[in-house]
């Protein structure tokens, strides 16, 4: 009997491992075509649009954001500077909050819209685009070539907290190649970031 | 020679705060990965446990005073708690107060270097999420590890305890 309990414990303990370990998000791997591309969604000024009316004609960039993170405070002077560089090449780099307005009320449609950013910032309702492509954090890439195959997942740079020790740029590598019309083969990266607040789960 | 006296202990209870204060001020080592999995190696603690946080971070904030506790409760059964702030390193003087608040005296870590380089080191399978744990035992081998779920103190001790195993 004492065996059997041990054994149905042990086994608990597995469960436990391997439902911590599935509860995971997944980048979607890369070759993946932008999944849902009639998907409804605000911008920030509350006009609609689709994820597939975000799109640029040589590419695009999603990275997911926050209005309250300290990675995000510190990409957005570069952010900004690569949404010239790839709009100057029809390439739409799009910024997305999939975070719980309502929960973190710093999140709100209003307080991006106050941002003035000159680039498309939408709101992911529900998460149900991060979800899709298996974001977690931000700021949190995922860089789609013209044919709205998946290029790249990560991360922007190699220095978030500084830009002046910046060794590796990742997301301008790619933007390059997308302008250049070569397949992008920068490496998915991985970084540290703010964990994304879905809804029911906190921060 | 009474009023001596009394000055001598208004001067003591002035100053003794302070040096409490300075005696209990955390101490938080910046380390880089390589720095960082040599103390992992030359630990010869019975279980090492490794908790990634950072003062950002909600679910890490919340499940700290459980490894807190752990380390207090386990370490007769050698198991030593290691914390490493993923914060910036301008944010030194946040995690330090962090830490004083939690009561934690003991020297924890900043990591410093490459964010990619970091995480790979650690673990492969680490997306980078936070909070992120890892139970490491004498020989350094990973007994135990998960990621992006805090947990609350029971299923902490637990998890310890099942890699404390023999």
């Amino acid at each position: 009997m004492h065996k059997w309990y041990r054994l149905l414990s042990l086994g608990v303990l597995l469960l436990l491992s391997v439902s911590l370990a599935v509860a995971q998000p997944q980048e979607l791997p890369l070759g993946t075509t932008l999944p849902l591309q009639d998907h409804a969604i605000q911008h920030v000024d509350g006009t609609q649009t689709t994820i597939g009316g975000l799109t640029g004609a040589n590419g695009t960039v999603f990275i997911f954001w926050s209005n309250n993170c300290r990675w995000s405070d510190s990409y957005e002077a570069r952010v900004l500077a690569l949404h010239e560089k790839a709009a100057e090449h029809s390439i739409a780099l799009v910024l997305i909050n999939a975070n719980d307005p309502e929960a973190f009320p710093q999140e709100a449609a209003s307080v991006g819209l106050s941002k003035n950013y000159p680039m498309p910032y939408v709101m992911d309702a529900g998460s149900a685009f991060a979800q899709a492509v298996g974001a977690f954090r931000t700021p949190h890439v995922f860089a789609f070539d013209a044919l709205k195959t998946l290029v790249y997942t990560g991360t922007i740079d190699d220095s978030p907290g500084d830009p002046e020790n910046v060794q590796k740029t990742y997301l301008q590598d790619v933007i390059r190649q997308l302008s250049e019309g070569t397949n992008p083969n920068v490496t998915p990266t991985k970084a540290f970031g703010c964990r994304i607040k879905f809804q029911g789960v906190g921060g | 020679m009474n009023r001596i006296w009394l000055y001598g202990i208004i001067l003591l209870g002035l100053v003794l705060p302070v040096r409490l204060a300075w005696a209990q001020e955390p101490v938080v080592n910046e380390v880089t990965i390589d720095e960082f999995l040599q103390i992992l190696q030359d630990n010869d603690t019975a279980l090492t446990v490794v908790n990634f946080w950072a003062t950002w971070c909600a679910p890490c904030i919340e499940e700290f005073p459980y490894f807190v506790q752990l380390g207090k409760d386990l370490a007769d059964q050698g198991v030593e708690v290691f914390f490493v702030s993923m914060d910036f390193e301008d944010e030194k003087p946040a995690v330090k107060a962090f830490l004083a608040e939690q009561g934690y005296s003991s020297t924890s870590y900043l990591r410093t270097g490459k964010d990619h380089e970091f995480i790979t080191a650690i673990h492969g399978e680490w997306t980078g999420v936070l909070p992120a744990t890892f139970l490491y035992t004498q020989n350094g081998s990973l007994a135990d590890f998960w990621q992006g779920t805090p947990v609350d103190y029971e299923a902490l001790k637990e998890r310890v305890l099942g890699a404390l195993q023999p």
